[in-house]
């Protein structure tokens, strides 16, 4: 079912973030505390590191492996301090009809295009809508699709929707072709009579800015099929603050949220204490601009 | 129950002391009867605290609450940015971390005395074992202790509605028309649709059968209006499939602050303590609810013990789960406001 991760702030040690709290997104490969999906179908990055060289474009590292086993991301890890980052764990259902591969990797990022983007929760009946989607994906962002996944559709779809995907666009603007994405996919399951709950929480981050939602389709709706797993909305939690590191024996920011400079967005806290994160709301986006040198958080409500 | 062997007192002697003399704080401790309040006041354990002296972190694993015998305590809770902001001050014949007492999830906040304290501690076991024994003054203990909750939650919201500074960006306007209706043709059992929900899994195949009895089934478009703010608390609704929301109503909209799923129980507050819904509560996506009247409820919640204890711990785990999400929403409120003014 995947988990992900988002960072955008001060630059920090990758491995600070993906392996030392409590609850890092690489112990969530087995031990998420909010899912009880393991997550072994690969991991992808895309890192911006300030002190690289053409530092807009970010780091991407994609590997099939089981991350936890990956000593090249260690490695990676110890090297690359960013100062924004997307980071996807992705778990699938365990059975032999899934295709594991690297095209399949999240964020997903076209060459050219400033902005990528991981996507958690699943569409159900994706099959029989994939293209009828079509038709809201331009020409020559449909020919670059590889994969097989409903997510890299979700981000071609938004990437459509952007007035000019090479160029960088404001975080409004990223907002409104991620809501028109969920607008497409909506009017396609109106069109083949899908009603069944598929959520679509995805981090987008171009390096500048940072958006993430918490959607679902129909919520709740199973039809009389007996409910597999959790009827609970997919989660999305967030925390603010500055220096992060390990102060008073946990992994966290502090200085409070008026210091603030730094924002991390992940499908779950990242620490086993979590009073200093809270939830994105559900049908709600997160929104991080760029203010000169500060940043704003808005949380904007999603009605699709 | 078999005699225990005299045990030496856990705390100094002047505590039961002040136990007693305050018993005339806390009639509903005398109601539990001699037995029990001996039995109670052998087992419980008392804490007495300095000034600035910690009672419980926020996030600490809880098996039980306080009551305070004598003095006072603050509460403060940490919110996005590790601030600390208080949250109230709990005084003399009042009850603190009660919540860990409904749902035996960690400390919601942090409580340190105010002052010299004196506090009792009361363990989730030891009251269940009481309401187990089909002791009714437990069970009114801990009516007394989620009507308690019922009145956070209320303050709470009134907290978050205060706040005047939020983004109107989050609001939502409620467009609909749309009505709730009888529920026809079900695909399903609505007792089978209870069993499958793993929210309500403290309730047997049996008690399934009942509670579907007792209730209407209704389904509700999305849109549709279930209750508005300031109205009477004449139902409470169980979710089966869809979900409802519950919004603090502002002048340009709803400030959604609960989605509740399947298996969720909606409407609590104001059936427990009577007064007028806090929130507007519509349906967030198609759904298909079970209606209960406040009647039916308090009936249930008292009758055959299995059931009334299946019932109790459904209803305060939503509760519990309902404060904790207010609690968060105010924090999260809080800790945006700080991040975004500074900004400006």
């Amino acid at each position: 079912m995947c988990r992900m991760l988002g960072y955008l702030g001060a630059p920090v040690l990758l491995e600070d973030l993906l392996y030392a709290p409590d609850s890092s997104l690489l112990k969530q490969t087995t031990d998420a505390q909010m899912l009880t999906m393991l997550n072994l179908a690969g991991f992808g990055l895309a890192a911006w590191d300030p002190g690289s060289f053409v530092p807009e474009e970010p780091h991407i590292y994609r590997s099939t492996q089981v991350a936890v086993f990956d000593r090249n991301l260690h490695a990676l890890a110890r090297k690359v301090r960013a100062g924004a980052l997307v980071a996807h764990l992705r778990g699938v259902p365990y059975h032999a009809g899934v295709q594991i591969n690297e095209q399949n990797l999240h964020p997903f990022r076209f060459d050219g295009v400033p902005l990528a983007m991981a996507h958690n929760g699943d569409l159900a009946g994706f099959r029989d809508m994939r293209y009828d989607l079509l038709e809201f994906v331009k020409p020559e962002i449909a020919r670059r699709i590889q994969g097989s996944t409903d997510s890299e559709w979700l981000y071609a779809l938004t990437l459509s929707a952007l007035e000019d995907p090479t160029a960088e666009a404001r975080p409004d603007a990223i907002l409104t072709a991620m809501t028109s994405a969920l607008s497409a996919v909506r009017k396609v399951r109106d069109r083949h009579g899908i009603k069944q709950s598929s959520s679509v929480n995805l981090i987008a981050c171009d390096g500048r800015n940072l958006v993430a939602t918490r959607f679902t389709f129909d919520f709740g709706c199973y039809g009389d099929k007996a409910l597999q797993g959790s009827a609970d909305f997919l989660s999305q939690w967030y925390t603010l603050g500055r220096n992060y590191g390990h102060h008073d024996g946990e992994w966290k920011m502090t200085g409070g949220a008026a210091n603030a400079d730094s924002v991390i967005v992940a499908s779950e806290p990242l620490t086993r204490d979590i009073a200093t994160w809270v939830e994105v709301p559900e049908y709600s986006a997160l929104v991080v601009h760029h203010a000169g040198e500060r940043k704003t958080a808005q949380l904007v409500a999603l009605d699709v | 129950m078999a005699r225990k062997p005299a045990r030496k007192s856990e705390g100094p002697k002047r505590d039961e002391i002040h136990i007693d003399d305050f018993l005339d704080n806390f009639p509903l401790l005398r109601r539990l009867g001699p037995q029990a309040l001996a039995d109670l006041r052998r087992t419980a354990s008392y804490r007495t605290l300095g000034p600035g002296e910690l009672l419980f972190r926020q996030g600490e694993i809880a098996n039980g609450m306080f009551l305070i015998l004598h003095g006072a305590v603050e509460i403060a809770a940490r919110i996005p940015g590790d601030d600390e902001v208080a949250v109230s001050r709990i005084g003399a014949g009042d009850l603190v971390g009660e919540l860990s007492m409904l749902d035996g999830g960690g400390r919601s906040a942090t409580a340190r005395a105010a002052e010299p304290t004196g506090a009792m501690f009361i363990s989730r076991a030891r009251i269940r074992n009481l309401m187990s024994d089909a002791g009714p003054a437990a069970f009114a203990l801990m009516g007394r202790v989620r009507g308690q909750v019922a009145a956070r939650a209320r303050a709470t919201y009134a907290a978050i509605f205060d706040r005047q500074a939020f983004d109107s960006t989050i609001l939502r306007r409620s467009a609909s028309r749309a009505r709730i209706a009888k529920a026809r043709q079900l695909p399903v059992e609505v007792a089978a649709l209870i069993s499958g929900l793993a929210r309500l899994s403290a309730l047997t195949a049996a008690d399934a059968r009942a509670l579907a009895r007792s209730c209407e089934a209704v389904t509700a478009a999305k849109g549709a209006l279930i209750a508005d703010a300031g109205d009477n608390p004449d139902h409470l609704h169980i979710v089966l499939r869809g979900a409802l929301r519950g919004a603090l109503k502002r002048r340009r909209g709803g400030e959604q602050i609960h989605v509740h799923g399947p298996g969720e129980i909606v409407g609590l507050v104001p059936v427990i303590d009577g007064f007028p819904h806090p929130l507007r509560i519509e349906a967030a996506e198609d759904s298909l609810l079970l209606r209960m009247t406040r009647r039916d409820f308090e009936t249930m919640s008292k009758g055959r013990t299995d059931l009334a204890i299946a019932v109790f711990d459904t209803v305060s785990r939503q509760l519990a789960r309902d404060v904790r999400r207010a609690n968060r929403h105010l924090g999260r409120a809080q800790g945006l406001a700080r991040f975004n003014e500074a900004a400006n």
